[in-house]
Protein backbone atom coordinates (compact mmCIF):
# COMPACT_ATOMS: atom_id res chain seq x y z
CA UNK A 1 0.00 0.00 0.00
CA UNK A 2 2.88 2.35 0.88
CA UNK A 3 6.44 1.61 -0.17
CA UNK A 4 9.27 3.97 0.53
CA UNK A 5 12.46 3.54 -1.46
CA UNK A 6 15.96 4.76 -0.78
CA UNK A 7 15.30 8.16 0.80
CA UNK A 8 18.33 10.40 1.19
CA UNK A 9 18.29 13.78 2.84
CA UNK A 10 21.05 16.13 3.97
CA UNK A 11 20.94 19.44 5.74
CA UNK A 12 24.17 21.03 4.56
CA UNK A 13 26.97 18.62 5.50
CA UNK A 14 24.69 16.71 7.83
CA UNK A 15 23.67 13.56 5.99
CA UNK A 16 20.54 12.77 7.98
CA UNK A 17 18.84 10.04 5.91
CA UNK A 18 21.17 7.63 4.14
CA UNK A 19 18.90 5.46 2.07
CA UNK A 20 15.76 4.49 3.94
CA UNK A 21 13.38 1.91 2.47
CA UNK A 22 10.38 0.18 4.00
CA UNK A 23 6.92 -1.10 3.18
CA UNK A 24 3.61 -0.59 4.91
CA UNK A 25 0.71 -2.88 4.21
CA UNK A 26 -2.94 -2.01 4.55
CA UNK A 27 -3.95 -2.02 8.21
CA UNK A 28 -0.34 -2.06 9.37
CA UNK A 29 0.75 -0.08 12.39
CA UNK A 30 4.42 0.63 11.94
CA UNK A 31 6.29 1.89 14.99
CA UNK A 32 9.48 3.80 14.16
CA UNK A 33 11.99 3.74 17.01
CA UNK A 34 15.38 5.31 17.28
CA UNK A 35 17.59 7.55 19.34
CA UNK A 36 17.21 11.31 19.20
CA UNK A 37 18.73 12.69 16.01
CA UNK A 38 18.50 9.43 14.10
CA UNK A 39 16.31 11.08 11.45
CA UNK A 40 12.82 9.82 12.32
CA UNK A 41 11.11 13.20 12.09
CA UNK A 42 13.01 14.06 8.92
CA UNK A 43 11.84 10.81 7.34
CA UNK A 44 8.16 11.52 8.05
CA UNK A 45 8.56 15.12 6.91
CA UNK A 46 10.00 13.94 3.59
CA UNK A 47 7.04 11.60 3.11
CA UNK A 48 4.62 14.49 3.74
CA UNK A 49 6.63 16.81 1.43
CA UNK A 50 7.43 19.20 4.26
CA UNK A 51 11.05 18.66 3.26
CA UNK A 52 12.37 17.95 -0.21
CA UNK A 53 14.30 14.69 -0.15
CA UNK A 54 17.60 14.66 -2.05
CA UNK A 55 16.58 11.37 -3.62
CA UNK A 56 14.06 8.64 -3.05
CA UNK A 57 10.59 7.67 -4.08
CA UNK A 58 7.35 6.48 -2.61
CA UNK A 59 4.52 4.42 -3.93
CA UNK A 60 1.18 5.08 -2.34
CA UNK A 61 -2.18 3.71 -3.32
CA UNK A 62 -0.78 2.58 -6.65
CA UNK A 63 0.80 5.96 -7.40
CA UNK A 64 4.53 6.36 -7.86
CA UNK A 65 6.02 9.69 -6.72
CA UNK A 66 9.45 11.17 -6.62
CA UNK A 67 10.13 12.51 -3.12
CA UNK A 68 12.41 15.22 -4.50
CA UNK A 69 9.55 16.95 -6.29
CA UNK A 70 9.14 20.69 -5.91
CA UNK A 71 5.74 20.66 -7.54
CA UNK A 72 3.18 22.14 -5.16
CA UNK A 73 0.38 20.49 -7.05
CA UNK A 74 1.89 17.01 -6.97
CA UNK A 75 2.79 17.31 -3.27
CA UNK A 76 -0.73 18.37 -2.51
CA UNK A 77 -2.34 15.54 -4.44
CA UNK A 78 -0.23 13.03 -2.50
CA UNK A 79 -0.91 14.81 0.80
CA UNK A 80 -4.59 14.35 0.12
CA UNK A 81 -3.99 10.61 0.55
CA UNK A 82 -2.12 10.96 3.82
CA UNK A 83 -2.55 12.78 7.11
CA UNK A 84 -0.11 13.94 9.75
CA UNK A 85 -0.34 14.14 13.52
CA UNK A 86 2.25 16.51 14.93
CA UNK A 87 4.29 16.35 18.09
CA UNK A 88 2.99 19.77 19.16
CA UNK A 89 -0.50 19.28 17.66
CA UNK A 90 -0.41 22.26 15.27
CA UNK A 91 -4.15 22.74 15.53
CA UNK A 92 -5.43 25.85 13.77
CA UNK A 93 -5.44 28.34 16.66
CA UNK A 94 -8.15 30.50 15.15
CA UNK A 95 -10.59 27.66 14.59
CA UNK A 96 -12.78 25.66 16.95
CA UNK A 97 -12.31 21.91 17.36
CA UNK A 98 -15.12 21.30 14.88
CA UNK A 99 -13.73 23.77 12.32
CA UNK A 100 -10.28 22.27 12.73
CA UNK A 101 -11.65 18.93 11.64
CA UNK A 102 -13.99 20.30 8.95
CA UNK A 103 -11.47 22.44 7.07
CA UNK A 104 -9.74 19.49 5.40
CA UNK A 105 -13.14 18.56 3.98
CA UNK A 106 -14.80 21.86 3.14
CA UNK A 107 -11.75 23.76 1.93
CA UNK A 108 -9.32 21.10 0.78
CA UNK A 109 -11.90 18.75 -0.72
CA UNK A 110 -14.75 21.17 -1.47
CA UNK A 111 -17.27 19.04 0.42
CA UNK A 112 -20.55 20.73 1.34
CA UNK A 113 -20.72 21.97 4.92
CA UNK A 114 -23.52 19.68 6.08
CA UNK A 115 -21.77 16.46 5.04
CA UNK A 116 -18.44 17.75 6.33
CA UNK A 117 -19.99 18.60 9.65
CA UNK A 118 -21.45 15.13 9.98
CA UNK A 119 -18.07 13.52 9.35
CA UNK A 120 -16.28 15.94 11.67
CA UNK A 121 -18.72 15.38 14.50
CA UNK A 122 -18.35 11.64 14.10
CA UNK A 123 -14.55 11.89 14.15
CA UNK A 124 -14.56 14.10 17.25
CA UNK A 125 -17.03 11.81 18.97
CA UNK A 126 -14.81 8.86 18.22
CA UNK A 127 -11.85 10.50 19.98
CA UNK A 128 -14.12 11.35 22.91
CA UNK A 129 -14.57 15.06 22.20
CA UNK A 130 -18.15 15.13 21.03
CA UNK A 131 -18.86 17.62 23.82
CA UNK A 132 -16.08 20.02 22.87
CA UNK A 133 -17.05 20.91 19.31
CA UNK A 134 -17.03 24.66 19.76
CA UNK A 135 -13.94 24.89 21.94
CA UNK A 136 -10.88 26.69 20.64
CA UNK A 137 -7.48 24.97 20.99
CA UNK A 138 -6.52 27.38 23.79
CA UNK A 139 -9.46 26.04 25.80
CA UNK A 140 -8.37 22.42 25.51
CA UNK A 141 -5.79 20.42 27.43
CA UNK A 142 -2.78 19.03 25.57
CA UNK A 143 -4.35 15.58 25.46
CA UNK A 144 -7.59 16.97 24.11
CA UNK A 145 -5.74 19.04 21.52
CA UNK A 146 -3.86 16.00 20.33
CA UNK A 147 -7.10 14.05 20.09
CA UNK A 148 -8.54 16.85 17.93
CA UNK A 149 -5.37 16.49 15.87
CA UNK A 150 -6.12 12.80 15.45
CA UNK A 151 -9.76 13.51 14.55
CA UNK A 152 -8.58 16.08 12.00
CA UNK A 153 -6.35 13.43 10.44
CA UNK A 154 -9.06 10.76 10.52
CA UNK A 155 -11.76 12.91 8.99
CA UNK A 156 -10.08 13.17 5.60
CA UNK A 157 -10.15 9.37 5.32
CA UNK A 158 -6.43 9.01 4.53
CA UNK A 159 -4.71 5.87 3.26
CA UNK A 160 -2.12 6.28 5.98
CA UNK A 161 -1.65 8.55 8.99
CA UNK A 162 1.85 9.64 10.00
CA UNK A 163 2.37 10.35 13.70
CA UNK A 164 5.49 12.16 14.89
CA UNK A 165 5.87 11.44 18.61
CA UNK A 166 2.21 12.19 19.29
CA UNK A 167 2.57 11.98 23.06
CA UNK A 168 5.97 13.41 23.81
CA UNK A 169 4.73 16.99 24.36
CA UNK A 170 2.12 15.80 26.84
CA UNK A 171 2.13 15.72 30.62
CA UNK A 172 2.56 12.10 31.70
CA UNK A 173 -1.00 11.82 32.99
CA UNK A 174 -2.38 12.77 29.55
CA UNK A 175 -0.32 10.28 27.54
CA UNK A 176 -2.74 7.44 28.21
CA UNK A 177 -5.80 9.04 26.65
CA UNK A 178 -3.96 9.75 23.40
CA UNK A 179 -2.32 6.33 23.20
CA UNK A 180 -5.71 4.80 23.95
CA UNK A 181 -7.19 6.65 20.98
CA UNK A 182 -4.40 5.45 18.69
CA UNK A 183 -4.85 1.89 19.96
CA UNK A 184 -8.52 2.11 19.11
CA UNK A 185 -7.69 3.22 15.56
CA UNK A 186 -5.23 0.36 15.26
CA UNK A 187 -7.92 -2.08 16.30
CA UNK A 188 -10.16 -0.69 13.57
CA UNK A 189 -7.51 -1.33 10.97
CA UNK A 190 -6.28 2.23 10.33
CA UNK A 191 -2.93 2.21 8.56
CA UNK A 192 -0.42 4.21 10.58
CA UNK A 193 3.28 5.01 10.80
CA UNK A 194 4.05 6.12 14.34
CA UNK A 195 7.36 7.58 15.47
CA UNK A 196 7.41 6.98 19.19
CA UNK A 197 9.47 6.53 22.31
CA UNK A 198 6.64 4.61 24.00
CA UNK A 199 8.10 1.12 24.01
CA UNK A 200 5.09 -0.62 25.48
CA UNK A 201 2.90 0.93 22.80
CA UNK A 202 5.28 -0.24 20.08
CA UNK A 203 5.44 -3.73 21.54
CA UNK A 204 1.72 -4.19 22.06
CA UNK A 205 0.11 -2.27 19.22
CA UNK A 206 2.52 -2.25 16.28
CA UNK A 207 2.37 -4.90 13.58
CA UNK A 208 5.86 -3.93 12.53
CA UNK A 209 8.73 -2.18 14.25
CA UNK A 210 11.47 -0.21 12.53
CA UNK A 211 14.62 0.70 14.41
CA UNK A 212 16.59 3.61 12.96
CA UNK A 213 20.07 4.75 13.81
CA UNK A 214 22.37 7.20 12.05
CA UNK A 215 19.99 7.75 9.14
CA UNK A 216 19.47 4.11 8.20
CA UNK A 217 17.05 1.39 9.21
CA UNK A 218 19.17 -0.95 11.28
CA UNK A 219 16.52 -3.54 11.83
CA UNK A 220 12.85 -4.06 11.09
CA UNK A 221 10.39 -6.81 11.79
CA UNK A 222 7.55 -8.04 13.91
CA UNK A 223 7.52 -6.53 17.39
CA UNK A 224 7.81 -9.84 19.22
CA UNK A 225 10.93 -10.61 17.24
CA UNK A 226 12.51 -7.17 17.60
CA UNK A 227 11.76 -6.92 21.29
CA UNK A 228 12.77 -10.43 22.29
CA UNK A 229 15.43 -11.44 19.76
CA UNK A 230 16.95 -8.33 18.15
CA UNK A 231 19.62 -9.34 15.68
CA UNK A 232 21.63 -6.17 15.61
CA UNK A 233 23.90 -5.10 18.42
CA UNK A 234 22.78 -1.46 18.17
CA UNK A 235 19.11 -2.44 18.43
CA UNK A 236 19.90 -4.58 21.45
CA UNK A 237 21.67 -1.73 23.23
CA UNK A 238 18.91 0.76 22.42
CA UNK A 239 16.18 -1.57 23.65
CA UNK A 240 18.11 -2.53 26.75
CA UNK A 241 18.30 1.12 27.73
CA UNK A 242 14.62 1.78 27.10
CA UNK A 243 13.23 -1.45 28.43
CA UNK A 244 15.15 -0.91 31.61
CA UNK A 245 13.31 2.38 32.12
CA UNK A 246 10.15 0.66 31.06
CA UNK A 247 10.58 -2.10 33.62
CA UNK A 248 11.07 0.46 36.35
CA UNK A 249 7.74 1.94 35.40
CA UNK A 250 5.84 -1.27 36.14
CA UNK B 1 -9.90 87.66 23.24
CA UNK B 2 -13.64 87.21 23.32
CA UNK B 3 -15.01 83.87 22.22
CA UNK B 4 -18.12 84.20 20.09
CA UNK B 5 -20.34 81.48 21.53
CA UNK B 6 -23.20 82.37 19.24
CA UNK B 7 -20.97 81.73 16.24
CA UNK B 8 -20.00 78.33 17.66
CA UNK B 9 -23.64 77.45 18.26
CA UNK B 10 -24.48 78.17 14.64
CA UNK B 11 -21.30 76.86 13.04
CA UNK B 12 -21.09 73.52 14.86
CA UNK B 13 -24.16 71.92 13.22
CA UNK B 14 -23.17 73.39 9.89
CA UNK B 15 -19.68 71.89 10.10
CA UNK B 16 -21.09 68.64 11.45
CA UNK B 17 -23.02 68.28 8.19
CA UNK B 18 -19.68 67.51 6.58
CA UNK B 19 -18.90 64.60 8.89
CA UNK B 20 -20.13 62.17 6.20
CA UNK B 21 -17.45 63.53 3.85
CA UNK B 22 -14.78 63.02 6.49
CA UNK B 23 -16.04 59.50 7.19
CA UNK B 24 -16.26 58.72 3.51
CA UNK B 25 -12.62 59.73 3.13
CA UNK B 26 -11.64 57.51 6.07
CA UNK B 27 -13.65 54.49 5.00
CA UNK B 28 -12.81 54.52 1.31
CA UNK B 29 -9.12 55.23 1.91
CA UNK B 30 -9.00 52.44 4.48
CA UNK B 31 -10.67 49.94 2.18
CA UNK B 32 -8.34 50.95 -0.62
CA UNK B 33 -5.25 50.57 1.51
CA UNK B 34 -6.26 47.33 3.21
CA UNK B 35 -6.16 44.99 0.20
CA UNK B 36 -3.12 46.78 -1.16
CA UNK B 37 -1.41 46.50 2.24
CA UNK B 38 -2.36 42.83 2.51
CA UNK B 39 -0.95 42.16 -0.95
CA UNK B 40 2.31 43.95 -0.09
CA UNK B 41 2.50 42.10 3.21
CA UNK B 42 2.11 38.80 1.41
CA UNK B 43 4.75 39.73 -1.18
CA UNK B 44 7.21 40.67 1.56
CA UNK B 45 6.34 37.66 3.72
CA UNK B 46 6.87 35.29 0.79
CA UNK B 47 9.89 37.35 -0.31
CA UNK B 48 8.64 37.00 -3.85
CA UNK B 49 11.58 37.53 -6.17
CA UNK B 50 11.41 40.64 -8.29
CA UNK B 51 8.37 42.06 -6.50
CA UNK B 52 9.51 42.19 -2.90
CA UNK B 53 12.38 44.68 -3.52
CA UNK B 54 10.00 46.86 -5.52
CA UNK B 55 7.43 46.87 -2.75
CA UNK B 56 10.08 47.66 -0.18
CA UNK B 57 11.43 50.54 -2.28
CA UNK B 58 7.92 51.91 -2.62
CA UNK B 59 7.37 51.58 1.11
CA UNK B 60 10.58 53.50 1.95
CA UNK B 61 9.61 56.17 -0.53
CA UNK B 62 6.21 56.71 1.09
CA UNK B 63 7.52 56.44 4.63
CA UNK B 64 10.30 58.91 3.85
CA UNK B 65 8.15 61.74 2.50
CA UNK B 66 5.65 64.05 4.21
CA UNK B 67 1.99 63.38 3.48
CA UNK B 68 1.46 66.93 2.30
CA UNK B 69 4.12 66.42 -0.35
CA UNK B 70 2.50 63.16 -1.46
CA UNK B 71 -0.78 65.01 -1.76
CA UNK B 72 0.85 67.72 -3.82
CA UNK B 73 2.31 65.16 -6.21
CA UNK B 74 -0.88 63.13 -6.51
CA UNK B 75 -3.09 66.17 -6.90
CA UNK B 76 -0.96 68.12 -9.34
CA UNK B 77 1.02 65.55 -11.24
CA UNK B 78 -1.35 62.58 -11.59
CA UNK B 79 -4.11 64.39 -13.52
CA UNK B 80 -1.52 65.66 -15.95
CA UNK B 81 -0.02 62.17 -16.44
CA UNK B 82 -3.45 60.60 -16.61
CA UNK B 83 -4.63 63.13 -19.18
CA UNK B 84 -1.67 62.56 -21.47
CA UNK B 85 -1.99 58.81 -21.06
CA UNK B 86 -5.68 58.86 -21.94
CA UNK B 87 -5.03 61.15 -24.86
CA UNK B 88 -2.35 58.79 -26.04
CA UNK B 89 -4.84 55.93 -25.85
CA UNK B 90 -7.32 57.97 -27.80
CA UNK B 91 -9.83 58.25 -24.97
CA UNK B 92 -11.99 61.34 -24.83
CA UNK B 93 -12.43 61.12 -21.05
CA UNK B 94 -11.64 64.40 -19.37
CA UNK B 95 -9.74 63.76 -16.14
CA UNK B 96 -10.24 67.33 -14.99
CA UNK B 97 -13.93 66.60 -14.68
CA UNK B 98 -13.20 63.73 -12.27
CA UNK B 99 -14.31 64.60 -8.73
CA UNK B 100 -11.18 65.60 -6.82
CA UNK B 101 -12.24 63.35 -3.93
CA UNK B 102 -10.77 60.47 -5.96
CA UNK B 103 -7.36 62.04 -5.68
CA UNK B 104 -7.96 62.47 -1.97
CA UNK B 105 -8.82 58.78 -1.50
CA UNK B 106 -5.74 57.82 -3.38
CA UNK B 107 -3.37 60.25 -1.68
CA UNK B 108 -4.64 59.43 1.80
CA UNK B 109 -4.35 55.69 1.31
CA UNK B 110 -0.66 55.82 0.37
CA UNK B 111 0.78 55.93 3.85
CA UNK B 112 -1.89 53.73 5.45
CA UNK B 113 -1.09 51.07 2.87
CA UNK B 114 2.49 51.08 4.05
CA UNK B 115 1.58 50.87 7.74
CA UNK B 116 -0.95 48.10 7.11
CA UNK B 117 1.54 46.15 5.00
CA UNK B 118 4.13 46.35 7.78
CA UNK B 119 1.66 45.36 10.50
CA UNK B 120 0.26 42.41 8.56
CA UNK B 121 3.69 41.17 7.59
CA UNK B 122 4.83 41.32 11.21
CA UNK B 123 1.57 39.55 12.12
CA UNK B 124 2.29 36.79 9.61
CA UNK B 125 5.75 36.29 11.11
CA UNK B 126 4.14 35.62 14.50
CA UNK B 127 2.13 32.73 13.01
CA UNK B 128 4.30 29.66 13.40
CA UNK B 129 5.37 27.39 10.57
CA UNK B 130 3.37 24.63 12.26
CA UNK B 131 0.08 26.38 11.48
CA UNK B 132 1.01 26.33 7.83
CA UNK B 133 2.06 22.69 7.88
CA UNK B 134 -1.16 21.81 9.69
CA UNK B 135 -3.05 23.23 6.73
CA UNK B 136 -0.94 21.38 4.18
CA UNK B 137 -1.31 18.14 6.13
CA UNK B 138 -5.08 18.07 5.65
CA UNK B 139 -4.66 18.64 1.94
CA UNK B 140 -5.16 22.39 1.72
CA UNK B 141 -3.05 24.33 -0.76
CA UNK B 142 -0.57 26.97 0.35
CA UNK B 143 -2.85 29.88 -0.64
CA UNK B 144 -5.85 28.22 1.06
CA UNK B 145 -3.84 27.86 4.24
CA UNK B 146 -2.70 31.47 4.02
CA UNK B 147 -6.27 32.63 3.59
CA UNK B 148 -8.02 30.53 6.23
CA UNK B 149 -5.31 30.13 8.85
CA UNK B 150 -2.34 32.46 8.58
CA UNK B 151 -4.02 35.65 7.44
CA UNK B 152 -6.80 35.75 10.07
CA UNK B 153 -4.23 35.24 12.81
CA UNK B 154 -1.96 37.90 11.30
CA UNK B 155 -4.91 40.28 11.19
CA UNK B 156 -5.71 39.68 14.84
CA UNK B 157 -2.11 40.36 15.75
CA UNK B 158 -2.20 43.54 13.64
CA UNK B 159 -5.47 44.88 15.07
CA UNK B 160 -3.94 47.42 17.47
CA UNK B 161 -2.01 48.91 14.54
CA UNK B 162 -5.15 48.86 12.39
CA UNK B 163 -6.87 50.97 15.03
CA UNK B 164 -4.01 53.46 14.86
CA UNK B 165 -4.16 53.52 11.08
CA UNK B 166 -7.78 54.56 11.21
CA UNK B 167 -7.06 57.28 13.77
CA UNK B 168 -4.15 58.60 11.70
CA UNK B 169 -6.28 58.44 8.59
CA UNK B 170 -9.06 60.41 10.27
CA UNK B 171 -6.62 63.13 11.21
CA UNK B 172 -5.07 63.11 7.77
CA UNK B 173 -8.46 63.74 6.14
CA UNK B 174 -8.08 67.32 7.37
CA UNK B 175 -5.57 67.72 4.52
CA UNK B 176 -8.20 66.88 1.93
CA UNK B 177 -9.23 70.52 1.64
CA UNK B 178 -5.89 71.14 -0.08
CA UNK B 179 -7.36 68.99 -2.83
CA UNK B 180 -10.55 71.06 -2.99
CA UNK B 181 -12.53 68.49 -1.01
CA UNK B 182 -14.73 70.13 1.60
CA UNK B 183 -14.83 68.00 4.71
CA UNK B 184 -15.14 69.28 8.30
CA UNK B 185 -11.83 71.15 8.41
CA UNK B 186 -12.46 72.66 5.01
CA UNK B 187 -15.95 73.74 6.03
CA UNK B 188 -14.63 75.27 9.26
CA UNK B 189 -12.05 77.22 7.29
CA UNK B 190 -14.72 78.56 4.96
CA UNK B 191 -17.12 79.50 7.77
CA UNK B 192 -14.40 80.99 9.94
CA UNK B 193 -12.91 82.85 7.02
CA UNK B 194 -16.18 84.44 6.00
CA UNK B 195 -16.51 86.34 9.28
CA UNK B 196 -12.91 86.07 10.51
CA UNK B 197 -13.85 83.77 13.37
CA UNK B 198 -11.12 81.16 12.78
CA UNK B 199 -10.57 80.44 16.44
CA UNK B 200 -14.21 79.51 17.09
CA UNK B 201 -14.41 77.53 13.87
CA UNK B 202 -11.35 75.52 14.87
CA UNK B 203 -12.79 74.82 18.31
CA UNK B 204 -15.73 73.24 16.52
CA UNK B 205 -13.63 70.90 14.37
CA UNK B 206 -11.42 70.14 17.35
CA UNK B 207 -14.42 68.82 19.23
CA UNK B 208 -15.73 66.94 16.21
CA UNK B 209 -12.41 65.15 15.63
CA UNK B 210 -12.20 64.08 19.24
CA UNK B 211 -15.70 62.64 19.09
CA UNK B 212 -15.26 60.93 15.73
CA UNK B 213 -11.95 59.39 16.71
CA UNK B 214 -13.26 58.20 20.06
CA UNK B 215 -16.19 56.51 18.31
CA UNK B 216 -13.99 54.89 15.68
CA UNK B 217 -11.67 53.61 18.38
CA UNK B 218 -14.60 52.06 20.21
CA UNK B 219 -15.76 50.41 17.02
CA UNK B 220 -12.32 48.95 16.42
CA UNK B 221 -11.97 47.73 19.97
CA UNK B 222 -15.21 45.83 19.60
CA UNK B 223 -14.21 44.34 16.29
CA UNK B 224 -10.82 43.39 17.70
CA UNK B 225 -12.47 41.67 20.63
CA UNK B 226 -14.75 39.77 18.33
CA UNK B 227 -12.10 38.44 16.02
CA UNK B 228 -9.71 37.56 18.83
CA UNK B 229 -12.04 35.33 20.85
CA UNK B 230 -9.92 32.37 19.86
CA UNK B 231 -7.05 33.74 21.91
CA UNK B 232 -8.90 33.75 25.19
CA UNK B 233 -11.76 31.38 24.49
CA UNK B 234 -15.45 31.68 25.24
CA UNK B 235 -15.73 28.97 27.83
CA UNK B 236 -14.81 29.40 31.44
CA UNK B 237 -11.59 27.43 31.80
CA UNK B 238 -12.44 23.84 30.97
CA UNK B 239 -8.87 22.67 31.03
CA UNK B 240 -8.53 19.11 32.11
N1 LIG C 1 15.43 21.93 9.24
C1 LIG C 1 16.62 21.41 9.60
N2 LIG C 1 17.76 22.08 9.30
C2 LIG C 1 18.96 21.56 9.63
N3 LIG C 1 19.13 20.40 10.27
C3 LIG C 1 18.04 19.70 10.61
C4 LIG C 1 16.73 20.17 10.28
N4 LIG C 1 15.83 19.27 10.74
C5 LIG C 1 16.55 18.28 11.32
N5 LIG C 1 17.88 18.53 11.24
C6 LIG C 1 18.93 17.64 11.73
O1 LIG C 1 18.68 16.35 11.27
C7 LIG C 1 19.02 15.38 12.24
C8 LIG C 1 17.85 14.44 12.49
O2 LIG C 1 16.80 15.17 13.07
P1 LIG C 1 15.37 14.55 13.31
O3 LIG C 1 14.53 15.61 13.89
O4 LIG C 1 14.90 13.88 12.09
O5 LIG C 1 15.68 13.44 14.41
P2 LIG C 1 14.68 12.57 15.26
O6 LIG C 1 15.08 11.16 15.05
O7 LIG C 1 13.29 12.94 14.94
O8 LIG C 1 15.03 12.98 16.74
P3 LIG C 1 14.07 13.17 18.02
O9 LIG C 1 13.86 11.80 18.59
O10 LIG C 1 14.87 14.03 18.92
O11 LIG C 1 12.81 13.80 17.55
C9 LIG C 1 19.48 16.15 13.48
O12 LIG C 1 20.88 16.16 13.48
C10 LIG C 1 18.95 17.53 13.23
O13 LIG C 1 19.80 18.48 13.80
MG1 LIG D 1 11.69 13.86 15.99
Amino acid sequence: MLSVRDVHKSFGDNHVLKGVSFDVGEGDVVAVLGASGSGKTTLLRCLEFFEHADSGSMEIDGLQVDLTTHSARLSRSIRQKTAFVFQNYNLFNNKTALENVMLGLTVARKMDRASARKIAVAALTKVGLGERLDYYPCELSGGQQQRVGIARALAVNPKVIFFDEPTSALDPELVGEVLGTIRQLAAEGTTMVVVTHEMSFARDVATKVIYMDGGVIVEQGRPDKIFTRPENERTRRFLARYLQDFDYNI
Amino acid sequence: MRVDLEFIRQALPDIAKYIPVTLLLVVVSFFLSFPAGALFAWINYKKIRGLSPLVRAYMSLIRGTPVILQIYVIYNVTPYLLASLLEHMGSSFNVYRLNTIWYAFFALSLSSTVTIAEALRAGMETVGRGQFEGGLSVGMSGPQTMWHIVFPQALTAAMPVMGNVVVELTKATSLAFTMAVTEITGRAKILGGSVLRYFEAYICVFVLYIVIIALLEQLFKRFEKRISVYRTGRHSRAKA
